[in-house]
């Protein structure tokens, strides 16, 4: 649950008013939940971010928009999208960094689909000749979201958290692939739990007997040694709560 | 959504084939579906009827709402005065991605955070499948869709001014100066009505004091407590407070333990509570409190004793002993204890107790607790809850003859269901099919609706804005908390449009929002004097809840009226053969929780039944009758006639049969239809002479053995736990002397092999305050919210199949003194150190984790049901079905945790997603969880907080504490599963037979193993 304090000048006045039953600070009241799914204006303006340690500076190849849509087009693993957009256009050409569209990713347990107005911020104005802008300006005249088409999808009974990985500092890069060479983006990685303990487990680290010969009867050691790297982040005394640096094991980190 | 097939029962709970339509291409699980909507949000999925068909698509939003991160919950503070019970509760709705999923208390409100289970359960009113979608006009026999121009229309056009009533529910604050507003701007009467009105009682407080309305009760200050029978922990005037309240007065820790006595003729859920019980004749009570309140005027002197002694100097024990059939000893002590004790209170009945002369039961107890010198301290007049102008059953009568007379043309419903809650007697219904128009604002197709001609609906309070004063001077906004579902208008909008129709509109606001402001910034201005501004103010407003905005204006301590104590003599008429009397369950209060599938599933509090009605009557009743449990009986008023099963019940006097209240509906969707009996159909429409309340007790009646068996499902095997260290009790007096006492040794949770990895810093326990559980049932309500657990309806739990992950047992434990005493167990799985369940699953779903949870992994679970089997508490439970839940039902879902398909396996794993988020945000901030970060669904409800959660490895935690004290003990210790959840033992001041908790320690485990052939904890659920 997320409390947010936002006490204005109005709390001088309500402690006087207010009985001793009923305290002031409370978790957020957005004014008017109805209202407000239609209200505000984003601010879209300032792009610039710092990038976050371990990014490297992308190299602009000098893809043309109308080539990035027709190699959307004829690409050929992944869905085909309602609107022929480019992972590759916008994040290696115009060195747009994921969190600008997907943000959310460090409270959330998804990455979030840009809403359509923060599509809007830029193509008002940019790209409104090409037909596939017209056609997403076309949603957005309509009130209508962009269908997309779902590429990752983990199983009902998993609980992935964008969250703990992104503060691990995982990056998009190692579960999506180079997503800034992708013209239609596909499904880079698996998805199997075999594929999850890769960077979770390391087979015989796991002091609790019980777990190893559970992930060991069902997941055979990967084939290269050591996996991938740990990434040994959080404080020394949370990362000793666990048996390995990893990440959990614990089979109700992810099914619950 | 599912394509497969769906079958209905008749429970309203849809059961698909085994496989559920979920293997077929194309098919979206709910699950898929949440996925999706936890990106889309409500946007896009809530604005349309019907579920969206999204496949495999992500809809984003279009516009993103301000500061909302989807896949992240939000609470909003607002308040239930409607869908909660009968008092107005302060809430805290979680939102996720638009969508309301679980409902807690507001910690700043008299309901101190908690609800109760019927509270839990407004999301399902909420979503209800079966509220009216949209604006309807009749067609015939049914209804047809129209558009919302036409139907305000219809609305303003059948106003005919002088001849036009508004009958809507009792309001506070803004809602009823705006309802008397408009009543007066278009030339409508306004009236006010609620079945179970508290008329009596405020009628009394009047007379004696001159302060009507409702006293505030404050039990925590009491160190003795005497009840007539309110059900105040269950259904009356506001039980969540009370629970908390109550607790406080027996919290045994700091050294207090105020006995209490039930004086009735029925125990209800309290009085399963209480540690005395005077089975009064019914009708009797008056007398005995004249009796009670003239001999401790006497013992206490003073002013009391000067203007009572005389007056009441003709009910001596002795005589009063006569009438009421109680031993005048027995009067005599419990005076004596009231006289004695320091602060005494006395609590009045509830509507069971509600007869033809309760104006002056209710008068007999405020001049006892004036005796006893209570007024002013425990019980303060005026104080108590708000409750709104409100008429009484005999001005609903008046009602029913202008209609039928012709005198009323056009009467528009908003929020009252009188042809379901007024008896039959009464004739409301056929006077009410006779007026020319007949317009509902009502959310549901109730009984009254579903004899409207226009339907305008309303949105759910928690879509719609309003406020409440719950108490004198003190108010509470509501906001709404998400879009309508439906397409439904706010009530008071609707009201506003038809009066501003064909001409300019008699208010200065357009519409209820700015109404509200308008109502709240004129008080704001007289107050503030420009400190702040009205905009911050509010914004502030709503997140707190609630204000004071004017003094009380009453004063706590009246003296007492002259002329009182003569108003309170008359005695009611004699009554021959039994009497009937009426009440209202926890679960179901008027009826409003009778459409809500985990109302009809939870356990009654007393009978344990489920899923219909049942009369309750002695055993001695019973025996010439050749009655048991779950026979048919039909019972026999001068006003009906009904058949429902018998319940045999010790808690009742023989000369009383008990039915409750708020089933038979006929209409109101499809889990209330058809169900049960409505106990009103029995009532002569009789009132009480002083305060035209409506009499639901008192009435003669005639019982009939049918000769057939019913159906009553009851879910409880056994009524008392076999001496099985199941359910224990002590003395209190052993339990004073033993606090701080140290017996349960907590390594020997920790010190054993297969418990928690040693490298963890944590062991989750818990432990559960049995002294403190009341039994109702509000933890296992907010279980189905927070973990997805389906109802499964009558016919399966009919054979063991429920899937609750909590129950509560209700064991009765027989006192020296032949009677009984009652102790409620909440059971839910232990999370056993060394848990039989794990060793014998063939594919490890039944997992042991590293901080000591019993794990479920759904997705490995095969269903050999090996676990289920070798549970010793019965805690496990089977999908047997995959249990679909009806559009827009499924909304309720907590993404968070796994929607189980058919032949898995389930259990309670301490609100394992709770404790994961916990971890993550501990681990974010480079912490571990502290105590008290989490609290489990079932702790946080609880309104007597018996449920304490936390890590037993940290030894300052609360739950380590509480553990080790002198009450606790492992349910089954014998066993040696090692449970982390310690249980304290209840504590009562009735002489227990066996002594109690610790006395037979030594002794029990021989008796044990002799009991283990019967019924085990709990029923023999899922296998």
């Amino acid at each position: 649950m997320k409390l947010i304090l936002r006490l204005g000048g109005a709390a001088a006045f309500v402690v006087a008013l207010s009985a001793v039953l009923i305290g002031l600070s409370g978790p957020s009241a957005d004014a008017d939940a109805a209202a407000s799914v239609q209200a505000t204006e984003q601010e879209s303006g300032a792009v610039e971010q710092e990038l976050p340690p371990g990014i490297k500076p992308r190299t602009p190849t000098g893809q043309t928009a109308e080539e990035a849509i027709a190699a959307h087009m004829v690409a050929s693993e992944g869905p085909e999208q309602p609107i022929p957009f480019s992972h590759r256009f916008h994040s290696q050409e115009l060195q747009m960094q994921c969190e600008y569209c997907h943000g959310g990713t460090e409270e959330s347990v998804v990455a979030v689909i840009p809403p359509v107005e923060l599509c809007m911020g830029c193509h008002r104005i940019v790209g409104a000749q090409l037909e596939v802008i017209q056609r997403l300006q076309g949603y957005w005249e309509r009130g209508e979201p962009v269908p997309w088409e779902r590429v990752y999808k983990s199983p009902d009974f998993v609980q992935f958290p964008h969250r703990a990985h992104i503060r691990s500092q995982v990056e998009c890069e190692e579960c999506h692939g180079k997503v800034e060479e992708m013209d239609r983006v596909y499904q880079y990685s698996s998805l199997k739990m075999g594929w999850c303990l890769e960077c979770h487990w390391e087979p015989g680290e796991e002091t609790d007997v019980a777990t190893d010969r559970l992930l060991l009867d069902q997941f055979p050691p990967p084939p290269s040694p050591g996996g991938r790297q740990p990434h040994g982040l959080y404080p020394r005394d949370i990362e000793q709560q666990y048996a390995s640096n990893r990440g959990p094991i614990d089979c109700t980190a992810c099914h619950y | 959504m599912n394509n497969g097939d769906t079958h209905r029962n008749g429970d309203g709970v849809s059961l698909p084939t085994v496989d559920g339509g979920s293997g077929a291409p194309g098919d979206t699980s709910r699950r898929d579906f949440l996925k999706v909507l936890g990106v889309a949000g409500a946007g896009a999925a809530a604005a349309s009827c019907g579920p969206p068909d999204m496949g495999d698509k992500l809809i984003p939003y279009l516009v993103p709402p301000e500061d909302i991160v989807p896949g992240t919950n939000v609470s909003y503070a607002t308040i239930l005065t409607e869908a909660g019970g009968p008092e107005p509760l302060g809430i805290h709705a979680t939102v996720r991605d638009g969508r309301v999923i679980k409902l807690e208390g507001n910690p700043r409100f008299p309901n101190r955070g908690r609800l109760s289970a019927l509270a839990q359960s407004a999301l399902q009113d909420l979503y209800d499948p079966d509220r009216i979608q949209g604006p309807r006009v009749r067609d015939g026999s049914g209804f047809t869709e129209t558009d919302w121009d036409a139907a305000i229309a219809a609305l303003a056009g059948s106003i005919v001014p002088g001849r036009t009533v508004l009958l809507t529910s009792p309001q506070t604050g803004s809602r009823a100066e705006f309802y008397a507003a408009w009543a007066d701007a278009v030339g409508a009467e306004w009236i006010a009505w609620e079945p179970l009105g508290y008329e009596a009682l405020s009628a009394a407080h009047e007379i004696a004091f001159g302060t009507p309305g409702m006293p505030q009760y404050e039990i925590d200050r009491a160190d003795r407590i005497v009840s007539f029978g309110a059900d105040f922990l269950g259904s009356w005037l506001s039980p969540v407070e009370f629970g908390a309240r109550f607790l406080e007065s027996r919290r045994i820790e700091s050294g207090r333990h105020a006995k209490f006595t039930v004086v009735s003729p029925r125990l209800s859920l309290t009085g399963l509570n209480a540690d005395e019980w005077i089975a009064a004749r019914p009708g009797t009570e008056g007398s005995l409190a004249l009796a009670l309140a003239g001999a401790v005027a006497r013992a206490k002197g003073g002013e009391a004793a000067g203007r009572l002694s005389g007056p009441l100097a003709q009910f001596t024990p002795e005589a009063v002993a006569e009438r009421t059939g109680i031993p005048a000893e027995k009067i005599v002590r419990l005076a004596e204890e009231l006289a004695s004790a320091r602060r005494p209170i006395v609590l009045p009945p509830d509507v069971s107790g509600q007869n033809g002369a309760s104006t002056e039961t209710h008068l007999a107890i405020a001049l006892l607790n004036y005796a006893c010198g209570a007024i002013g301290t425990t019980v303060r007049p005026g104080e108590g809850p708000m409750r709104g102008e409100s008429v009484s059953a005999e001005q609903m009568l008046g009602l029913v003859s202008r209609m039928e007379s012709g005198a009323i043309e056009t009467i528009i419903v908003a929020g009252a269901n009188p042809v379901y809650g007024l008896p039959k007697s009464l004739g409301f219904a056929a006077a009410f099919a006779g007026v020319d128009n007949r317009i509902s604002l009502n959310t549901h197709l109730d009984e009254t609706t579903a004899a409207c001609d226009v339907l305008l609906p309303s949105n759910h309070e928690l879509e719609a804005w309003g406020d409440a004063e719950i108490r004198p001077g003190i108010w509470a906004v509501a906001q709404p908390v998400m879009r309508p579902v439906f397409d439904t208008r706010q009530r008071e909008d609707v009201l506003l449009s038809a009066a501003a129709l064909g001409g300019d509109s008699p208010f200065e606001s357009a519409d209820w929002k700015s109404w509200l402001e308008t109502s709240w910034r004129a008080s704001f201005e007289e107050e503030s004097q420009g400190s702040t501004s009205f905009e911050d103010f509010w914004f502030v407003m709503l997140q707190a809840g609630a204000v004071r905005r004017a003094p009380s204006g009453v004063d706590p301590n009246p003296p007492l009226r002259a002329g009182a104590v003569e108003r309170a003599f008359q005695p009611p008429e004699q009554v021959e053969g039994f009497q009937l009397t009426t009440y209202a369950p926890a679960q179901f209060y008027d009826g409003r929780g009778a459409n809500r599938s985990w109302m009809q599933e939870l356990p009654d509090a007393v009978s344990k039944a489920v899923w219909n009605s049942w009369v309750e009557i002695h055993p001695e009743t019973a025996g010439p009758l050749g009655l048991e449990t779950g026979d048919l009986v039909e019972v026999r008023t001068s006003a009906g006639s009904l058949t429902a099963p018998v319940f045999l019940y010790e808690g009742i006097h023989p000369d009383a049969i008990a039915i409750p209240l708020g089933q038979g509906h006929t209409e109101f969707g499809r889990t209330a239809k058809s169900r049960g009996v409505n106990a009103l159909d029995l009532l002569d429409g009789s009132v009480d002479r002083q305060s035209g309340a409506l009499a639901f007790s008192g009435v003669s009646a005639e019982l009939t053995a049918v000769g057939e068996r019913g159906r009553l499902v009851i879910l409880q095997g056994n009524d008392t736990d076999l001496d099985r260290e199941i359910g224990e009790m002590m003395q209190v007096d052993d339990a004073l002397e033993k606090i701080g006492g140290h017996q349960v040794d907590l390594r020997q949770i920790l010190e054993t092999a297969w418990d928690s990895d040693p490298k963890s810093p944590y062991r989750w326990g818990m432990a559960i305050d049995l002294n403190a559980c009341t039994g109702c049932g509000a933890c296992v309500t907010a279980c189905y919210a927070e973990n997805n657990i389906p109802t499964v309806g009558e016919d399966l739990c009919n054979q063991g199949r429920e899937m609750s992950w909590m129950q509560i047992m209700r064991y009765f434990e027989e006192t020296e003194d032949e009677g009984f005493q009652t102790v409620h167990v909440p059971v839910l799985c232990q999370q056993c150190g060394d848990a039989p369940c794990e060793p014998v699953c063939p594919v490890y779903a039944a997992y042991h984790t590293p901080e000591g949870l019993n794990a479920q992994v759904y997705n490995r679970c095969v269903g050999t049901r090996y676990c289920a089997n070798n549970c010793p508490y019965k805690v496990r439970r089977f999908n047997w079905f995959t249990y679909e839940q009806p559009y827009p039902l499924d909304l309720q879902l907590n993404p968070d945790v796994t929607v189980r398909q058919t032949g898995v396996m389930e259990k309670c794993t301490f609100c394992v997603q709770r404790i994961n988020r916990a971890k993550l945000d501990a681990k974010d901030e480079g912490r571990h969880v502290q105590d008290g970060e989490i609290q489990t669904a079932c702790m946080q409800t609880c309104p007597t907080q018996a449920i304490v959660f936390g890590n037993l490895k940290d030894p300052e935690s609360a739950v380590s504490r509480v553990a080790k004290g002198a009450r606790a003990y492992h349910m089954l210790g014998e066993l040696n599963t090692r449970p982390a959840i310690t249980y304290l033992a209840g504590v009562s001041h009735a002489p227990l037979a066996h002594g109690g908790h610790g006395d037979h320690a030594d002794e029990g485990h021989e008796e044990a193993g002799g009991a283990a052939d019967d019924h085990g904890a709990a029923d023999d659920a899922g296998h």
